[in-house]
């Protein structure tokens, strides 16, 4: 145990490098046991995981409240589909670089009054971004597919990994695989990224922009330049859940990416843990299994699903749940977990003084 | 922020202990896959939709997906469903594709598409899954999988192409068809006057203005002369129609065609009142249902219906769907035996007994490629509401090509303004005028209980 | 002068500022809240919708279009009351994020609910009031006697607001309260009364847009007013969210753009092109066009 507190305390970044590794190795292990929907749910938990832990860094670390990330996504995504109506064999890295480069710029445009404006007024403008980008694309024409959207051929899956998993003979299951396979590695990649990131020094520099900005300006940090690259970091990681969201999906549309879809990674977010790595792993899973708790919700109580009420079940419960976390437990599941986590030690740390003080 | 090795511990391990959860909650771990799996067992088959249940488009068309959904209930209880086998008829929620509050999670098309397809035992096709930009979206997965996507709702052309997508199926009269229909009445009863056009602004709008100039009128592109577009799904902002009118009631445009869903039509209609504007409106059959649009100056204006006109209370396969609707109250609470029947209703039921049919003429060997065969061979011969035959074959996926010029002859209901006995015919997708063929009234069959 | 009404250029103004006022009136909600608590509501829209839905259903049962307005207005001074109590005063003193959340959760609470007890379609009052625009030798004038009780209200809606908050003991009250509540309270402020009370008047105020958009031609779906919640932010962003006549002229001049732009140019242009306006006001002036509160420099 010394030793392994040893290492995480000198090698960090190797430590968190060992940790991804694993992390990554258990779920492409899990993705080829499970079923193929399951493959599709691991998948979208990846994507919005990006997306969410993105947006954590913009409104955790850097106290920036932004409700535009569905924008940034929205970039993402018709970067990569535009790219493809191009290209009839579109490298799957080159157009994530481009979704991501795109974004990135948007960010830091978008960013800029940041820099000037504080609370509600820079919240109300990230929303009104959210709600101005699907129209704008649909204005752009047969370029950007107008309202239709863009599609283009599914991602192919290499007949090495069809047979390296035993699936040669059932395509449905070896391409659901390499889908969230392809969302997996990309996640940890993020993932990694990220958590070095909150140890950095420019992590450090966002967290004291967000307590006290006359005080980080006092000890020579950048307070604008800080707040701008909050935004560009968070823009490109959403951008890069967008544009494997089009890879994976093979379709883009824009209405996808309209407001709700930003709200909906705001509450996510809410929900996990704002700030926290793992917050955003477990909003990210929640996203994607919403739907089939919903519908399981509906089968036990025998509310028929197509009825109004069965329609907006979901949207009542997530209100709820929301309203329920950020009075009850503003720190999200992760601090849940947390809480329970010291709760359980002190009670064991409790018993320990007691059994001690038993003895004779 | 993981300051210390225990606290990011126990964020990994509530998260992965969530995970398991999650995905124990979802489905069976299973490693076998969905091979071989089609959807079909000895006593049931297992199809599915998705269609807008919340959001901008589900006022009215959420009760396509019902009405076919009563049939199979219906068919499933009086005749212990076809050839023995029960249907199981399943129904996701994609929001048209516009997630709203109601609509959270991320509920594309593409999502709820994947989560049917992998429904435990299988999917045997897609039947009547709603709308055009969302069904495009899922074209190159369905087929991908081998399962057919039949009947989509929506007259786009897009269905038609056989070549690309064999297993692939509208079952509607397309928008260029219904366009050469319109042109071709225009042009015979409203000699010499000016038409105007309002479409919405996708394949919708296109294909029904190039359905109008193929059947001999010239309207320009939208957007120039007395031709608009709007958009269907961008928010509303502004009043955009009140000024196309203003503009087509300066120019002394006489009739009016509409592509446009029933909410614009609505809206439409309404603020042409609103500035004393009274053209002949003629409104694509996806938009002009009486009881969905629900204004009382609708009465009067036009459209083409491929189903029976909804105040003939006479027709059996009216008798039937009233008939199907009454059984499922569950889904239908506010329709009585004095209920008229909405476009809608008709054509969900209408889709639903093509499928049926479909299901009987493959007997005991049901298979996803056997219905693709008997579509294109026998479909044309089966007995549906709709009053014109299908027109599928090997190179034809389109479906339906016709109907009936109908007036809205009141709130709730449709008249035949068609010579009795008669529908119109497009043809085929080109320039030649289209002719009168005969009407249909196929029987019901008793099967169908 | 006929010619001028009649012209394109005034039809356009006349409908610009007809659907400007409703802006302007979510605004105003949204600035009164804003002064009060320090809190931007995002349920805003969905308050009204909701209120406005408990009124219409009483309408159902047969009574007239003024008792319907004044039971949704009561309605929304109930609910914004209620709200406060419950939902907001948890969030005092917390950082901004929790409101936003809170009052996100509220927003989707209340837009499904209403869909799970009235359903997604269209809902109409009939108002006495004709829809109809004027005419004149066979050209429109686009103003309706709808439209003018359109404006109306919301003129007489911001009189209201405008004169509480700056000529009454309450509204002294009002602004003591929301700018130093502890001083207030030592003063004999029943400051946590006021709060309550300014919720209230807030909530009533974006009923009555409510109530006159389900009374025109798009009538009032479950989530259509979130396209005015956004709007409406935006007029009162742009007027500095602190000036009720500043929300009201911000929301007038946003309304008349976008049936500018509909009618010259594509009409998708008209929902993103108030966001160009709202950051370039911002950029010029961040503490809004009409504010005379000075912003703190970093």
């Amino acid at each position: 145990m010394v030793s392994i507190k040893q290492f995480i305390a000198n090698r960090p970044t190797s430590a968190r490098a060992l940790a991804t590794l694993v992390a990554t190795i258990a779920l492409l292990g899990l993705a080829i046991i499970v079923d193929p929907l399951n493959d599709t749910y691991l998948a979208t938990a990846s994507i919005m995981a990006i997306a969410i832990v993105g947006l954590s860094l913009l409104i955790g670390l850097s106290g920036q409240v932004s409700i535009g990330n569905s924008g940034f996504m929205a970039i993402g995504a018709f970067t990569t589909a535009i790219w493809a109506q191009h290209h009839a064999h579109f490298p799957l890295l080159g157009s994530m670089a481009l979704s991501v480069a795109v974004s990135t710029v948007a960010g830091i445009v978008l960013g800029l009054p940041s820099t000037r404006l504080r609370g509600p007024y820079l919240a109300g403008m990230t929303l009104a971004f959210a709600f101005a980008i699907p129209p704008f694309i649909q204005s752009l024409g047969t370029f950007a597919g107008g309202s239709g959207g863009l599609y283009f051929p599914t991602l192919q899956t290499p007949a090495w990994f069809a047979s390296a998993i035993g699936e040669k003979d059932n395509p449905l299951a070896a391409n659901n695989t390499w889908g969230a396979a392809i969302a997996i590695v990309v996640a940890a990649v993020a993932f990694f990224f990220m958590a070095n990131f909150f140890h950095s020094r420019s992590g450090r520099a966002m967290r004291l922009v967000r307590d006290n900005d006359v005080a980080a300006e006092l000890v020579g940090v950048n307070v604008a330049r800080t707040r701008v690259l909050a935004f560009a970091i968070s823009a490109a990681f959403a951008g890069l859940a967008g544009s494997l969201l089009a890879i994976i999906q093979s379709s883009v549309l824009p209405q996808t990416f309209g407001v709700a879809l930003s709200i909906e990674l705001l509450s996510l977010l809410v929900l996990g843990g704002l700030g926290t790595l793992g917050g955003a792993m477990i909003a990210g899973l929640i996203a994607a299994y919403s739907d089939s708790i919903v519908s399981r919700i509906n089968s036990w109580t025998g509310i028929d699903p197509v009825s109004n009420l069965g329609g907006s079940l979901k949207g009542i419960i997530f209100g709820l749940i929301l309203i329920a976390t950020m009075l009850l437990a503003p720190s999200g599941l992760a601090g849940l977990g947390h809480r329970i986590s010291r709760f359980v030690r002190s009670r064991v740390a409790q018993k320990k003084a007691l059994s001690v003080s038993e003895t004779p | 922020m993981f300051r210390s090795p225990l606290r990011r511990a126990s964020a990994i391990a509530a998260a992965s202990a969530l995970s398991v959860g999650l995905v124990s909650t979802g489905a069976v771990i299973t490693s076998a896959g969905a091979s071989g799996n089609d959807g079909v067992t000895s006593n049931s088959i297992t199809i599915g939709a998705t269609v807008p249940v919340t959001g901008i488009a589900s006022p009215g068309y959420s009760d396509v997906a019902k009405a076919a959904k009563a049939a199979f209930k219906y068919v499933n209880s009086k005749s212990n469903g076809v050839n023995g086998r029960q249907i199981n008829f399943l129904i996701k929620d994609d929001c048209y594709e516009v997630p709203g509050f109601g609509c959270t999670g991320t509920p594309s098309t593409y999502s709820q598409t994947q989560a049917l397809l992998n429904t435990s035992g299988g999917l045997f096709a897609t039947v009547g899954s709603l709308g055009t930009a969302t069904q495009d979206s899922v074209r190159s997965l369905l087929d991908n999988n081998g399962v057919p996507q039949l009947f989509v709702n929506s007259g786009s052309s897009d269905w038609n192409n056989a070549s690309q997508y064999p297993r692939l199926f509208g079952w509607q009269t397309d928008y260029i068809a219904e366009g050469k229909i319109f042109a071709n009445y225009i042009k015979a009863n409203f000699k010499n006057k000016s038409v105007g056009f309002i479409g919405q602004n996708d394949d919708f709008g296109a294909n029904g203005l190039t359905g109008l100039n193929r059947g001999g009128l010239s309207i320009p592109a939208m957007g120039t002369g007395d031709s608009f577009s709007y958009e269907a799904t961008a928010a509303v902002a502004g009043n955009p129609f009140g000024s196309m009118l203003s503009k087509m009631k300066n120019d002394k445009v006489a009739v009016v065609v509409l592509d446009s869903i029933p909410v614009a039509t609505k809206n439409i209609i309404q603020d042409a009142h609103a500035i004393g504007f009274k053209p002949q409106f003629v409104i694509s059959g996806v938009g002009s249902d009486p009881q969905t649009v629900n204004n009382k100056y609708e009465v009067g204006a036009l459209s083409l219906t491929f189903l029976p006109p909804t105040s003939d209370a006479k027709n059996a396969w009216n008798v039937w769907t009233k008939k199907v609707l009454l059984a499922d109250s569950a889904d239908f609470p506010k329709f009585t035996a004095k209920s008229i029947l909405t476009g809608n209703m008709q054509y969900g039921v209408g889709w639903a007994v093509t499928f049926m049919q479909a299901l009987r003429a493959m007997g005991q060997n049901v298979t996803q490629s056997g219905i693709v065969n008997i579509l294109e061979t026998q479909g044309s011969s089966f007995a549906t509401p709709a009053v014109t035959a299908l027109k599928y074959s090997s190179s034809n996926h389109q479906g339906l090509q016709g109907g009936l010029m109908v007036k809205i002859s009141s709130a709730t209901a449709t008249t035949s303004i068609t010579k009795a006995g008669t529908v119109y015919s497009a043809g085929d997708g080109g320039t030649a005028a289209p002719t009168t063929t005969k009407y249909i009234t196929s029987p019901v069959p008793s099967w169908l209980g | 002068m006929i010619d001028l009404l009649t012209s394109r250029v005034m039809g356009d103004i006349f409908l610009g500022v007809t659907q400007g006022v409703l802006y302007g009136l979510i605004g105003l909600s949204l600035v009164i809240v804003w002064q009060s608590t320090n809190i931007l509501n995002f349920a805003q829209g969905a308050m009204a919708m909701f209120a406005t839905y408990v009124g219409m259903t009483l309408l159902e049962h047969g009574l007239n279009y003024w008792a319907c307005l004044a039971i949704s207005v009561a309605a929304g001074f109930v609910l914004g009351g209620a709200t406060e109590r419950v939902l907001v005063r948890p969030l005092y003193g917390k950082p901004e994020i929790n409101s936003i959340v809170v009052m996100v959760g509220f927003l989707g609470i209340l837009e499904a609910g209403a869909i799970a007890i009235w359903g997604g379609t269209s809902r109409m009052i009939v108002s006495p009031f004709s829809l109809s625009y004027f005419q004149h030798n066979g050209k429109t004038i686009f103003l309706s006697p709808f439209a003018i009780l359109q404006i109306a209200a919301a003129v007489t809606v911001m009189l209201i607001v405008a004169g509480l908050f700056r000529f009454t003991k309450l509204g002294l009250q009002l602004r003591a309260a929301a700018l130093a509540p502890e001083v207030a309270r030592l003063l004999g402020v029943r400051v946590n009364r006021l709060l309550t009370l300014g919720w209230a008047l807030a909530s009533a105020a974006g009923a009555v847009a409510a109530v006159v958009i389900s009374s025109g031609f798009e009538g009032l779906t479950p989530t259509n007013m979130d396209v005015y919640f956004v709007f409406g932010f935006i007029a009162a962003a742009v007027g500095g969210l602190e000036s009720p006549l500043g929300a009201v002229l911000a929301g007038v001049l946003i309304g008349m753009l976008q049936q500018f732009i509909v009618d010259y140019a594509p009409p998708s242009w008209a929902s993103f092109s108030p966001v160009l306006i709202l950051v370039v006001a911002l950029m010029i002036r961040p503490q809004g066009l009409f504010s005379k509160q000075r912003v703190r420099r970093v």
